[in-house]
Order: C-alpha cells, then sequence, then structure tokens
C-alpha cells in the first residue's frame, strides 16, 4: 500500500511595499501667487480649471519653457510682467471667447509668442515688435479670425504665420530679410492668399508624406503566372518563394524565373481599393523594368498602370495617380537571367492634414556603449551601424488624423515603413502613443529610423 | 530522499500590494518508489500564518504568479513556505 508524506521550505525573508499615492485634481480651486522665481521652470502657470481667476505680479528673472498655459473658459487675463529672459512659450491659450489686451516688452529670444487655439477671438497688439530670434511668431488655429499686421521683423524665424483655418484670408505686407523654414502655411478649404511681400532668403517646406503597407499585403490571396493580352493564365512555377516578397525582411528574396518569358504575381485585394504607390527593394539592379498590371476582374481585363525601375540597391517608391484596384499583377518579361526582388508593398499613401510641429528633431544614434577598464579608461565600442533618428511631433492633431495615425502604427509598427523625406527611407521603431490636449484633440510623436 | 526547495522569492525581492509576486521552487525525488501528488503555497508575516495562496494537486507546477491584494499591509518580514505532498510506494 502506498503511503503519503511531506516535506516543505520557507523562502529567505522578502518585502512587500505600500502601492503609490494617488491625489485628486480639484474644480473651482483658486490661486493666488506672488512669489518670485529665480531658476528655470518648465511651466510656471499651469490651469485647467473652470472659472479661474489669475492675477499676476511676479517678476520672472530666469528661463522657463511656458510662461502660460491656459485652458480654461471664460477666463480674464491681466499682464503687466515684465520678461528679460527666453521663455518657450509666451501665451499658450486654449479659450473660448477670450480677448487679450497685451502691452509686454519682450527683449530676448522665445518659441513661441503666440500660441491661440481658439473661437472667435480677435487679436489686438501694439507688442514691440521681438528683437530676437523666434520659432513661431503667430501660429492660429481658430475660426472666422481676422489678421491684421503691420510687424517688421529683422530677426529669423521658422514659421512666420501658421494657420489651419477655415475661410481664412490673408492680407500681408511685412517685410522679411531672414531666412523662414515655413512662411505661410495654409491648409484651408477656400483660402485665399494676397501677397505683396518682399522676399530676399530662402524657404523650404519639407516632404512630409508616409508610405505603409496599408492593406496588409502579407495575407492577400497570391495567384502566380503571366499576363498575355489582358488575361492572366495561372502557372505557380514561374515564380519561388512567392511569400518572401512581402515577409519584412529584405534579406530573402523571390525569384522571377528567367526559364519563362513572362512570370507575374497577382494580388487579390478582396475588394476595390484606392493604390497610389508601389515600394520595392532590390539588392540586385533590375535589368528591365516591372510591369503593373490591374483589373477588376482575375482573369481577364489586365491593363498596365504603370512600370517599376529598381535603379538602386535600396527602396525605389513609384508613386501613381490614384486608382481603385482589385487585383494588382507585377509582370517580369524576361531576358536570360533570374530576376530577385527582395521586398515590394504598395497602398495608399498617407500625408498628414498638418505639418509636423516645430521643436521636431533629428538626431545620429550611434549606438555606442562605453566601458570602463580598471584603470579609469573609457572604451567606445559601436554595437550597431549608425541610425539616423526622426522625432516629428504633432501638437494638435484631430481625432481623424490620429485613427490614421493608429492605423499606420498598427500596420508598420516594427515593419517596413517609407517617410519620404530628403530621399531618405525610415521604419517605425514603435507604436506610436497619443496624448489628449484638448476635446477630441491630440499630441504625439511619430519616432523613425534608418 | 524527497526535498524541496524555495527559489523565488529571495532576500531581495520586493514587490509592491497590488503588483505580482513570482514564487518558483524545486522538486526531487526518487523515481523509483515516489510520486509528487502536490503543493501548498502559504504566505507568512514572520511566524504569523497570512494566507494560503495555492493548494494544488498538480505535481508537475514548479511556478506560480501571485497577485498580491492592493490593500495588503507593507512590511519586511514576509515569507513563503511551500510543503510538497509525496506518495510512496512499498
Amino acid at each position: 500500500m502506498p503511503f503519503q508524506f511531506t516535506v516543505s521550505d520557507f523562502s529567505d525573508y522578502f518585502t512587500i511595499t505600500s502601492p503609490p499615492q494617488t491625489v485628486a485634481n480639484t474644480i473651482s480651486q483658486s490661486i493666488s501667487t506672488s512669489e518670485s522665481l529665480t531658476r528655470s521652470v518648465r511651466t510656471y502657470f499651469n490651469s485647467r480649471n473652470v472659472s479661474q481667476t489669475l492675477t499676476l505680479s511676479q517678476s520672472l528673472s530666469h528661463s522657463i519653457d511656458t510662461y502660460r498655459q491656459a485652458r480654461t473658459i471664460n477666463q480674464s487675463f491681466s499682464t503687466s510682467e515684465t520678461l528679460n529672459r527666453s521663455v518657450r512659450q509666451f501665451f499658450n491659450d486654449f479659450t473660448i471667447n477670450q480677448s487679450f489686451s497685451l502691452s509686454q516688452s519682450l527683449s530676448h529670444s522665445f518659441d513661441t509668442w503666440k500660441h491661440t487655439v481658439s473661437m472667435n477671438m480677435p487679436l489686438n497688439t501694439s507688442t514691440s515688435t521681438p528683437s530676437h530670434t523666434i520659432t513661431t511668431y503667430r501660429q492660429d488655429r481658430t475660426i472666422s479670425q481676422g489678421l491684421s499686421t503691420s510687424q517688421s521683423l529683422t530677426s529669423q524665424v521658422d514659421t512666420f504665420k501658421f494657420i489651419s483655418t477655415p475661410n481664412h484670408s490673408l492680407n500681408t505686407s511685412e517685410t522679411l530679410s531672414k531666412t523662414v523654414e515655413d512662411w505661410f502655411h495654409t491648409r484651408n478649404t477656400s483660402d485665399t492668399a494676397n501677397i505683396t511681400d518682399s522676399f530676399n532668403a530662402q524657404i523650404s517646406i519639407d516632404n512630409d508624406t508616409y508610405f505603409y503597407d496599408n492593406y496588409n499585403s502579407t495575407g492577400m490571396t497570391k495567384l502566380v503566372g503571366s499576363i498575355t493580352g489582358g488575361n492572366f493564365t495561372s502557372d505557380s512555377s514561374k515564380v519561388e518563394n512567392v511569400s518572401s516578397l512581402n515577409d519584412s525582411s529584405v534579406d530573402t528574396s523571390t525569384t522571377f524565373k528567367s526559364t519563362f518569358s513572362k512570370a507575374c504575381i497577382v494580388y487579390d485585394l478582396s475588394t476595390a481599393q484606392p493604390v497610389d504607390f508601389i515600394a520595392i527593394y532590390v539588392k540586385e539592379i533590375l535589368s528591365d523594368p516591372i510591369q503593373v498590371f490591374s483589373s477588376n476582374s482575375q482573369g481577364t481585363g489586365y491593363s498596365l498602370v504603370t512600370q517599376i525601375s529598381g535603379s538602386s540597391n535600396n527602396w525605389n517608391i513609384t508613386p501613381f495617380t490614384s486608382q481603385n484596384i482589385r487585383y494588382l499583377a507585377f509582370q517580369m518579361n524576361q531576358t536570360g537571367a533570374d530576376t530577385l526582388i527582395n521586398e515590394l508593398y504598395f497602398g495608399k499613401s498617407f500625408k498628414p492634414e498638418v505639418r509636423y510641429s516645430v521643436g521636431s528633431s533629428t538626431s545620429m544614434d550611434s549606438n555606442n556603449i562605453i566601458n570602463t577598464s580598471y584603470k579609469g579608461n573609457e572604451y567606445s565600442h559601436t554595437t550597431q551601424e549608425t541610425e539616423t533618428k526622426f522625432v516629428n511631433t504633432y501638437s494638435n492633431i484631430s481625432n481623424a488624423l490620429k485613427l490614421q495615425f493608429e492605423d499606420l502604427s498598427n500596420k508598420s509598427n516594427n515593419k517596413k515603413l517609407i517617410y519620404n523625406k530628403q530621399g531618405i527611407h525610415y521604419l517605425l521603431p514603435q507604436p506610436i502613443t497619443f496624448t489628449e490636449v484638448a476635446l477630441n484633440r491630440y499630441s504625439t510623436e511619430i519616432v523613425l529610423v534608418t | 530522499m524527497a526535498s524541496v526547495t524555495v527559489t523565488s522569492p529571495t532576500s531581495s525581492t520586493s514587490v509592491q500590494a497590488g503588483g505580482t509576486l513570482n514564487i518558483t521552487w524545486t522538486a526531487s525525488i526518487d523515481d523509483t518508489s515516489e510520486s509528487i501528488v502536490g503543493f501548498l503555497i502559504q504566505l507568512f508575516n514572520g511566524n504569523s500564518l497570512d494566507t494560503t495562496i495555492l493548494n494544488t494537486n498538480n505535481g508537475n507546477l514548479r511556478s506560480y504568479n501571485y497577485s498580491v491584494p492592493s490593500n495588503k499591509t507593507a512590511d519586511t518580514d514576509y515569507r513563503v513556505k511551500i510543503t510538497m505532498t509525496v506518495e510512496e510506494f512499498e
């Protein structure tokens, strides 16, 4: 008969700690401040209350990131401060029906002078002209707002006017004598620009377009064969390693066999979808272009859409006028040698309705690690190739644009993504996250690496 | 000779109330005459039994994630006791 017995053991003593404490924010809180600041702060006032009154008499003598950031309703401001140091933003207001009356004198650099995101707000400015570098002079996202400007700028600015309003008219007579990146940035419907200014410096606007696999080419049904006279004939032996074409790896390739005069792959998009670009990655430059056909029927009616040249050992993007396509075919006309294509995808390119914000950055990550010897000498080791890293900040985007970025993030995270900036191609190494900055308005950062 | 040894938590373990405590252990028996019937995992505070974490008949189990209640009192004297029940054939 079996019998049972027990043995046991205790662990070491260990610790259980208390959970973090939470603090509740309250409504109807009043703030009365009379501090004098002598050090840098990131935000001086950050108020998100209803019906709050701010009375200020402080004197600031050091750099701050934001002087006032108010997201309130029916709030009045009375200001008479003097600033004599750099600030990133002097006023940042997200209010309704708020009026401004300003008489400050600014004598140092700052990033944004006025950032207003309000409705029906009049601007009445008699401020003395900024005498130092600023990144954005005016950034307005308002409805039915009139601008009347007569300032003279003598220093560099990044954006002179940035407006994202409907039915907005511009009437400008400024003279700019320094470089700006973006002089007028308008993304409106029925917007009229009447410009008589004199320019004597360079401006540039980046091409801000994302190309990604937004229809999931990996999961599509693919047919192999050839197209002659607009008709498709199936023959699975004409192309080998079909899955390598959409495996998110440029190290594996698909082979279009040279033993056949024509070899093609047909993608079934399930329904007709708008397509306006094709991207391929080849390690060997193609001797002949790839012919691209489309049809709304699997077996017949194929017509030529465009031809793709794999002209470099890299990503090659071919844009074309958007077409609704159900069946998309890529065919090689062989000339003696097998054709190898490492990656291929296509879709509808995505150009955000707003440009990324000032403060977006470019950096080089050398992927170095530092080790220290016993004698204290430091040695640097490069663990990977140097990466170019772009951080595109979108500080205030709509819910519709957020959904488009989420689609991009869901389908491109750690997968192939081409961002068309200065001809360089990028990958999205981490999911995109969002912060709600106002009702149905969001901010986000798009991190891209080479 | 059957034996059980708790390998985690250790003296360096610190877990927040509301968090997860990873419990691991090893067990050895004489395969020719013994088999493991199950394990009883208990939480002690000092020498006092605080709570029974798990009582299982799964003799193959060697780890368990315990969700520490968020209202568990913070202390440095917690221990885990694992009791293994073994069946011996004559």
